[in-house]
């Protein structure tokens, strides 16, 4: 390993110490993947069809389909990715949906004492989470350009509301270990109303990789979500260590919380499962489980 | 002597005063805002502390109501507690979206959970 590699190293560790200073909880993205959940959302550097959301310039020069799945307090999403290359420039497409199929609807009235009782009917209450993204990316030279779309809809019984944002971003590879990106994303160009999964505040990421070998990558990134901390940026970090040519291991620090993952490389094909710790006795701990297949060989431990 | 033992169990089992927790109940489902406060019905087999968490679906904790003890169950009949958690104002505060409310009961070094959707629209 040279100077530059393990001066590279000893900085990017060091970080996580500044990230354990705040007991925010970080909140569930179910549109992350399994890789991105074990690598504490920081790997948006990385040139990867699945971190197409996070960064869209990072699917330039890729290609590869995915499903993606994940349960949190109870509800499933599932989602797909698809990237393809064409005329030297990618395009992407991501959805993601949920539903919830056993509510009961019910109503309120009062017992013959007065007190509030709710009476359940026989009636289930449509619950419906839909999100449609498209993107585009070009790689000239060693900065690749990203940007796209993404729609929304809720349903909430017979309330439905949508909402479109825009995202973008920009990754730069310099002395040859390091890989620069930023990223834009959540920034609403329509919007009908604010909620948990339909967040109005724009999300900026800062992030840097550093490839220390082949098999070895090292994550840091610098997220500004007001959706979620309104009051300052989080850290995150992350290392990436390929034990042999099949199987990854992925530890991160997600601001305030450790987060795990873990693999089976049969390139082109690619089992994920990523973990994130929860900060909460009441809520559960994230797990996203993903199935990729590149298209082609990535060859790259070799 | 086991024919005692045996009786002894038996009544233990047949009247032993178990915690339980039934028919955990939130609503109205949907939600009207400006209209509705969220009412909790649920049955209990003795009294209980218990505390009432609101998120929304990403893990966002929207509210935290504890109670030390059931004086605030409006109980009628053995174990029953109706009441209103949070009131239309209250209500008016959140986001109209899916809410998810998880109960923790704790009696006799026991502690059930429980887990229900309300829809705020």
């Amino acid at each position: 390993m040279s100077l530059l590699s393990k001066c590279g190293l000893i900085f990017l560790t060091s970080i996580t110490i500044m990230g354990l200073s705040t007991n925010e909880t970080p909140l569930m993205d179910p549109s992350l993947s399994a890789r991105e959940l074990g690598l504490s959302k920081a790997a948006f550097t990385d040139h990867h069809f699945n971190h197409m959301l996070r960064n869209p310039a990072t699917i330039a020069k890729t290609k590869g389909i995915a499903i993606h799945a994940n349960e949190f307090l109870g509800i499933d999403y599932s989602s797909i990715t698809f990237v393809h290359e064409s005329i030297n420039t990618s395009f992407g497409i991501h959805y993601l949906g949920s539903n919830i199929d056993s509510m009961k609807r019910s109503v309120t009235g009062k017992n013959s004492n007065g007190n509030p009782i709710i009476k359940e009917t026989e009636d289930l209450i449509p619950y419906e989470y839909h999100a449609i993204s498209i993107a585009t990316a070009k790689k000239i030279d060693l900065v690749s350009f990203g940007a796209g779309l993404r729609q929304k809809t809720l349903v909430l019984d017979n309330r439905t509301t949508t909402s479109i944002e825009g995202i973008g971003g920009i990754t730069i590879d310099f002395l040859s270990h390091f890989t620069f990106g930023f990223s834009a994303r959540n920034i609403m160009i329509e919007k009908e109303t604010e909620n948990a999964l339909q967040s109005t505040q724009p999300i900026f990421s800062t992030g840097l990789k550093f490839a220390a070998t082949k098999r070895t990558s090292l994550f840091l990134a610098l997220i500004e979500n007001k959706n979620e901390v309104t009051t300052h940026a989080t850290f995150h970090t992350s290392v990436e260590h390929y034990l042999n040519d099949f199987i990854p291991i992925r530890i991160g620090l997600d601001h305030n919380r450790y987060t795990f993952g873990t693999g089976l490389l049969l390139d082109p094909f690619e089992i994920d499962i990523g973990w994130a710790q929860s900060k909460s006795d009441v809520l559960p701990d994230q797990i996203t489980l993903s199935f990729s297949y590149a298209l082609e060989e990535k060859n790259h431990l070799y | 002597m086991k024919h005692l033992l045996l009786l002894i169990v038996t009544s233990y089992l047949l009247y032993g005063t178990a915690f339980d927790i039934e028919v955990f109940k939130a609503g109205p489902n949907p939600l009207v805002q400006q209209k509705d406060g969220l009412i909790i019905n649920y049955t209990a087999s003795i009294p209980h502390q218990s505390d009432y968490y609101i998120y929304n679906v990403t893990g966002q904790r929207l509210k935290r109501i504890s109670f030390e003890n059931s004086s605030h169950c409006n109980t009628t009949n053995a174990g029953e507690c109706n009441f209103e958690l949070l009131s239309t104002i209250e209500m008016q505060q959140l986001h109209k979206q899916l809410i998810v409310i998880i109960a923790v009961f704790k009696a006799n070094n026991q502690t059930i959970k429980k887990k229900r959707y309300v829809i705020i629209k």
